[in-house]
Parts: structure tokens; sequence; C-alpha cells
């Protein structure tokens, strides 16, 4: 994980709040893909939606370890897993 | 903080939560959208009256902006239909847009336009299902029910191009007289392409009260039993205990209508739902979410009506009633309908039967 790097959502995925649970539905066309939807925890949620093709990963950290209870050693974990799974899904690009 | 990857059990579960949670909240989670009335078959049995009104259609602009409004609102699914959706010029584009939108899309066609390039983009977009109505393996009878020449041709190379494309797709039969026999030949073919096949034992009247056809097609529901049994074999194994009506009595309205789901016309109304052309809500003029409030104001009220027609029926729990049909047989909400009332003796019939041979063998 590169703390200055500035991540950008794909095209290929759609994330859609509904009944208050934020889901990333991937859009690309493989008959596995299709079927698979992903949910994301409030966390990730937040995360999510302070990718914006600007925030670099070490600024969004900055207004996570400000708006939730959380040690920055844990975060770091956190932070490395999600970006393994969105990426592993081209959720970011 | 891990994203979580629903599996196949995971994603029905998590599913069936927003399901609920809609109906708890009655947020609308799953709409059907008309796109045109223009058809290109004839088929007599239809609910639609027939003839479309080309100027009064949404744009492709309006149509986008109605889209927006329901992704707002979190609706899940929307099964876009017609008429022939795939009539309309902007179909894929149309279809692109609530997909990228993030909604979970169907559509509901005859078949007829999709050659290997429609079938392509249907995959490219992303449609979740295509619906295709299949009623016979008979040329000469899915001919006679679509009023076209060489109509079956045309869909059956439809179906094979969906196949091909690897596009998730079902076949549909209405159980009629004039194809009752083509019924187990079609949940053949649907076996061997290892695609769902359902049948729906119910010709509605059409939405301008004309009931003409429902007696000259419609067959008895014994009859739609026996092909229930064919085509669902699996489901009549064993010893299954009879399915419990889930209906609340003294309620109108058991079905999603006020609840969670609404239908759009190509005129952009809202309405209750797909077969009844009420209450024709100006969507254009007052937004999606404003139609929504007030259908669910009207949905409240016939709920609470004291009158209800069914309330101390005895074969209430036993009848398909639904509020819908006695409109559209042109009684308004609050009437019984002969059609439901006498599959619904038919049943109480049958299980009086079952009941005497339990207790004398």
């Amino acid at each position: 994980m590169v703390k200055g790097e500035v991540l950008k959502k794909s095209s290929k995925i759609a994330s859609r709040e509904i009944e208050g649970e934020v889901i990333l539905m991937p859009l690309y066309k493989s008959a596995d893909d299709l079927s698979y939807i992903y949910t994301l925890n409030e966390t990730a949620a937040r995360f999510w939606e302070l990718v914006d093709g600007k925030r670099s990963i070490n600024e969004i950290k900055g207004i996570l370890l400000e708006e939730f209870d959380v040690k920055e050693d844990k975060l770091d974990a956190q932070v490395k897993e999600l970006l393994k799974d969105l990426k592993g899904i081209k959720a970011v690009g | 903080m891990a994203i979580k990857l629903a599996n196949k059990k995971e994603k029905k579960r998590f599913l069936k939560t927003l399901y609920e949670r809609s109906r708890e909240n009655r947020h609308p989670h799953s709409i059907m959208f008309e796109l045109t009335y223009k058809c290109n078959f004839c088929c007599p049995h239809c609910y639609l009256p027939g003839g479309h009104q080309a100027k009064k259609e949404l744009s492709t602009k309006q149509v986008f902006s109605i889209l927006d409004q329901l992704r707002q609102m979190g609706v899940y699914h929307i099964g876009f239909t017609g008429g022939e959706a795939l009539l309309r010029k902007d179909i894929f584009e149309i279809l692109g847009y609530a997909s990228c939108s993030g909604f979970r899309v169907g559509l509901l066609t005859n078949g007829y336009l999709i050659d290997e390039k429609a079938a392509s983009k249907l995959k490219k977009i992303g449609v979740d299902r295509v619906d295709i109505t299949f009623n016979a393996m008979s040329p000469k009878i899915f001919d006679t029910l679509t009023g076209v020449k060489g109509s079956f041709d045309k869909v059956k190379k439809a179906v094979h191009f969906l196949k091909k494309k690897k596009v998730d797709f079902v076949l549909k039969s209405t159980t009629m007289n004039i194809n009752k026999e083509e019924i187990p030949l079609v949940s053949k073919f649907a076996r061997e392409l290892g695609v769902i096949y359902t049948i729906d034992g119910e010709i509605l009247p059409c939405r301008d009260h004309n009931e003409q056809w429902v007696e000259q097609f419609s067959i008895a529901a014994e009859e739609h039993e026996r092909l229930r049994r064919i085509v669902h074999p699996e489901m009549f194994t064993g010893n299954r205990p009879a399915s419990k009506s889930h209906k609340v009595r003294g309620k109108m309205f058991n079905c999603g209508v006020g609840v969670n789901s609404f239908s759009i016309t190509p005129y952009g109304q809202m309405n209750f739902c797909l077969e009844i052309g009420y209450p024709k809500h100006d969507i254009l003029k007052e937004g999606v979410r404003s139609c929504w409030e007030k259908i669910k104001k009207e949905v409240d009220a016939m709920n609470r009506r004291k009158d209800f027609v069914c309330k101390d029926c005895d074969l209430f729990e036993l009848c398909g009633w639904c509020p819908g049909r006695s409109y559209i047989e042109g009684n308004g909400f609050n009437a019984c309908s002969e059609f439901f009332k006498h599959r619904a003796e038919e049943r109480k019939a049958k299980e009086r039967r079952k009941k005497w041979l339990k207790e004398k063998f």
C-alpha cells in the first residue's frame, strides 16, 4: 500500500445504498462476476465514500481516524485488507 | 472493515434481509417499468387493450430522470417490459443506464427481435435476466397465438442466441385450452436447455375490462394443476404440507402494492401494479417519491375499509383473489371475483375430498 496513492473508483463497479447497506455491484460481464454483490461495513463504506480520485489514502485514513474510535495501527491493517479486496474486484484503479 | 464477498448462500440471505427491510420501511424494492405499448405481436389473450400513443411516450432523458429518482429511493430491481420493450430504439441505452446505475435489471420480451447482435448487447450491458414468453413447440400453434407468421422460428432462434451468449433467461407460458398439450413439450425443451420454465394459469381480463378472452382461453384449475405436476414434478414428491395462506383477514391488499412495489407506464404514470391502469399518478409532474407516497396512502385507506367484501367470507384463506383482478373485471376494487371464487370453491371441494379419504382409510 502506497500511502500517498490516490484511488479512483472504477466505472466497472456500481455502488448503491439500499436499506442502510452500502453495496457494490460489478458491471463487468463474466458470468460469475454478475452473480456476486459485495457489502461494506460502516468504516469501509465511509472509506469508499471518500475515494474521489483526489484524496490520497493517507488523507482518507486521517479522516477515518478523526471520525471513528480506532487506533492507527489497527486502521492501517484494516485499510490494507480493504484495498486488497477492492483491487481484487477491480473496484478501484 | 473487510469487504464481504457474498457467496450464493450469503447473497440469498442478504437479499432477503434487504427485501424484508424494504417491506418494514415501505420503501420500493422491485418495480416494473413499461417502456412502450407498441407491440409486434398480436396475442389475443394480452391484457393490454392495444394502441399506443408514441408522442406521449417518455423520452430517453425522461426515463433516465425517473431511473435517477428510483436509485435515490433505493429501488433494487427493475423489470422492463412493454408492449414489446425491444421496439424502442433507445432500449439498449436505457438498459445500459439502469445497469450502470446499479439496479438489478430484468427484461420481459417476446424475443422476436433478439438476434445474435442483440443477445451480445444484452450480455455486455449486464441484464440479469430475460423472460421470454414461449407458449408452444408447434410452430402453427405458436404463430396462431402471436398472430405473426414465422414468429416461432424467430423466437426459437432468439432462445439459442441467448444460450450461446450466456445470457441468463427463463421461458414462460400461459396455460390455455389452445396450448395445454404443448406445455409438457415446452417444459422438455426448457429442461434440455437447462433453463427455468414457469407456467401461469391466469388469463387476465383486458385493462379496458374486456373479459372475452378469459372465457375463451382459460382452462380449469384442475387442468392447470395437472400441467404443473408435469412441469414441476419435484414440487409434488413426498408428503409436502399444503402451503399456508399469509393473507391477513380484513386487509384488502396482501401483496407488495403500497408496501414495496409499483409500476410505471410508458407515459410516466405510476400505477399500483402492471395489470391495473390505476391510479395513473403523473410522475413527470409530481416526481416519483411524491407519487409513491400518494399510492401508500390510497392503499392504507383501502386496507382500512370496514365494508371489505371478503371480510367474512369462508373461502378467504383458500382464495387467490386480488383487488386488482376485481378492478380489471370492471367492478371496482372492493368486489368479489367470480373467477377466483370458482377456483377457491374447487380448492375447498378438493380439500374436503382429501379429508374424507383420510378419515375413511
